[in-house]
């Protein structure tokens, strides 16, 4: 397999290996022409000898008019007494607490929104670098996450009532990053992926650890893999034993990588493959009961391109009773990055819709009973990986 | 008269402003999207298409200084359409010609070139944009992420999406041939 840099070189050889031509005269003096005539609508310049024009633009003209027509219509029907518009979404009462998620805004931070259906705003602005992969505390009080520095990544620790950061591990050589944290139940340890540099030939290579606090000794819990193909996202069975996290891998002649869900004990050892790698699962959660793991299948970041159709399943950790709970069919819209309230009614996700490249993303909350969905956080339109703060004495 | 002063004076109206700055810009769209849509004929339609929307479009524009990336999004999209609108017409499509090589100034072969090749037509425009901003126009993934207006961590992903796919149509071109590889 040729190595990164050797990769990026040949595709910098290769792009600069075209010729130069320039665009085709007579292609640019129809387009300058068709810029000379236009008209001005609404702050916009029309064309308006569409019959001079070459088809696709001609096309693109006529659908705006007949859009701009359209919205002049149902402005008047509303003018005139049309239906009135519906009550703003309620979010069903499923659990208090904050919402913590990654937004972006010149970069990678985290925010928290106070309630549902209200806007976040930025923690740990004292800490520098993109700040990713958020976790609750398991009593709330405090916030793990990944502070990436250009590539060199390092867990730290928010405290709500502080309002300061700390760093959590410290990453030297061989470590070259640390990422993807969690809090095991008791918050005594915290499990992550960490990036360690090239011992041989292989070339660098990622493992699962896990932090004890008290004592600061770190422990790999899984083999040491190609990061590419690495194991992620470890997340803690409520009742500290067991580990789930999810494996990407490419197998030889296949393009598209695959995923799948596994779990193993909280010192390593025997994995359990959860789902099979057909379904290309990603991203588990815990059910706070431990009878169900939240998944996602093609996982937003590691899949991206046509026909990926991203649903949110629960499956029990034996690897039965898979169940779907949304039914999104194609990538326009994708359900990932699941992560259970903590009365365990209901599943936070990020919803995201691909617009001519642009990706949004919204958190919306599922009821697990109803399958009912709803927005939680108001105010951005790149917001992922969401989870609910639990609150003690909350339902 | 500088850039952005062509570009002030193009979103007042000034035709002449505005055909002096798209003569000066009109090479680097048309390179673009022939490297990204692989063919000549499509990359002419969609660079046509999008001076006409940069036109529409450029009273909107807030920062003169930063027309050649809100261009470069602008001829994104236009790829986006053109390559749907061919996609039913696909056995229209010419494939590049590739260009004369030299021992000098390529460091690529054949079998590597048509790899990529193969690799590059199986990503969607989306992840291409991606990689011919970074590789060809020399954009940081962040300058890439303003450009067509995602995050970073999403230009990121899509670079690495790419680089998996290209990586693998190399590795499977590699393992099926068992011909020594001679350079062109």
């Amino acid at each position: 397999m040729i190595d990164d840099r050797t990769l990026g070189e040949l595709i910098d050889a290769w792009l600069l290996d075209e010729s130069d031509a320039a665009m085709p005269d007579d292609q640019l003096e129809m387009a300058l022409a068709t810029c000379r005539t236009t008209m001005q609508v609404g702050g916009r310049r029309l064309p308006l000898n569409l019959g001079s024009w070459p088809r696709p633009a001609r096309l693109t003209s006529v659908a705006l008019l007949v859009l701009l027509g359209l919205v002049a219509l149902v402005t008047a029907l509303q003018l005139a007494g049309a239906p009135p518009t519906p009550p703003p979404p309620t979010v069903p009462t499923l659990s208090s607490g904050s919402i913590l998620y990654q937004d972006y805004s010149n970069g990678w931070i985290i925010a928290i929104a106070p309630t549902a259906l209200s806007s976040g705003h930025e923690i740990a602005g004292d800490v520098a670098g993109d700040h990713l992969a958020p976790a609750w505390s398991p009593d709330g009080t405090r916030v793990l996450f990944t502070a990436d520095r250009s590539g060199a990544a390092e867990l730290f620790e928010y405290t709500i009532e502080t309002g300061l950061s700390q760093p959590i591990t410290t990453c030297s050589q061989p470590c070259r990053a640390d990422r993807e944290g969690s809090y095991s139940p008791d918050g005594r340890s915290i499990a992550f992926v960490r990036e360690l540099a090239a011992s041989d030939e292989n070339g660098a290579g990622c493992a699962l650890m896990v932090l004890d606090r008290p004592s600061g000794a770190i422990a790999s819990i899984s083999q040491v893999r190609a990061c590419a193909d690495r194991d992620r996202d470890p997340r803690w069975s409520p009742d500290g034993s067991e580990i789930a996290f999810w494996r990407e891998r490419q197998e030889a002649g296949n393009d598209v990588p695959e995923a799948a869900i596994l779990t193993m004990g909280r010192e390593g050892g025997s994995e359990r493959q959860i789902t099979d790698w057909s379904l290309n699962a990603g991203d588990p959660d815990w059910a706070p009961d431990g009878k169900q793991l939240a998944f996602d299948t093609f996982p937003l970041f590691s899949f991206q391109g046509p026909s990926f159709a991203s649903n949110i399943h629960v499956v029990r950790p034996d690897g039965t009773d898979d169940q779907a709970l949304t039914t999104f069919a194609h990538d326009v819209k994708r359900a990932t990055q699941p992560r259970w309230t903590p009365n365990g009614e209901g599943i936070t996700f990020t919803l995201s819709r691909d617009d001519n490249g642009a990706l949004a993303t919204h958190l919306q909350l599922l009821s697990v009973m109803d399958r009912r969905v709803s927005p939680i956080v108001l105010g951005t339109h790149v917001a992922e990986f969401g989870s609910w703060q639990a609150v003690a004495g909350a339902p | 008269v500088v850039n952005a002063d062509l570009v002030r004076l193009a979103a007042r109206g000034d035709q002449v402003a505005f055909e002096s700055l798209i003569r000066l810009h009109s090479g680097e769209l048309y390179s673009v999207g022939v490297r990204i849509l692989r063919d000549h004929d499509a990359a002419a339609d969609a660079a046509q298409d999008a001076i006409v929307a940069i036109w529409q479009h450029l009273p909107e524009l807030r920062d003169p200084d930063r027309f050649e990336g809100w261009a470069y999004r602008i001829l994104v999209r236009s790829c986006v359409s053109e390559s749907r609108r061919r996609r039913a017409a696909i056995a229209n499509v010419i494939r590049l010609a590739p260009p004369p090589t030299t021992e000098m100034d390529i460091g690529i072969d054949v079998a590597n070139r048509d790899a990529l090749e193969r690799g590059f037509r199986a990503l969607d425009v989306a992840h291409r944009a991606v990689v011919v901003l970074h590789h060809y126009r020399g954009m940081t993934l962040r300058e890439v992420g303003e450009v067509l207006g995602i995050p970073t961590g999403t230009a990121y992903s899509r670079l690495h999406y790419a680089h998996r796919q290209l990586r693998g149509a190399i590795d499977a071109d590699m393992r099926s041939s068992s011909r020594p590889r001679m350079r062109q």
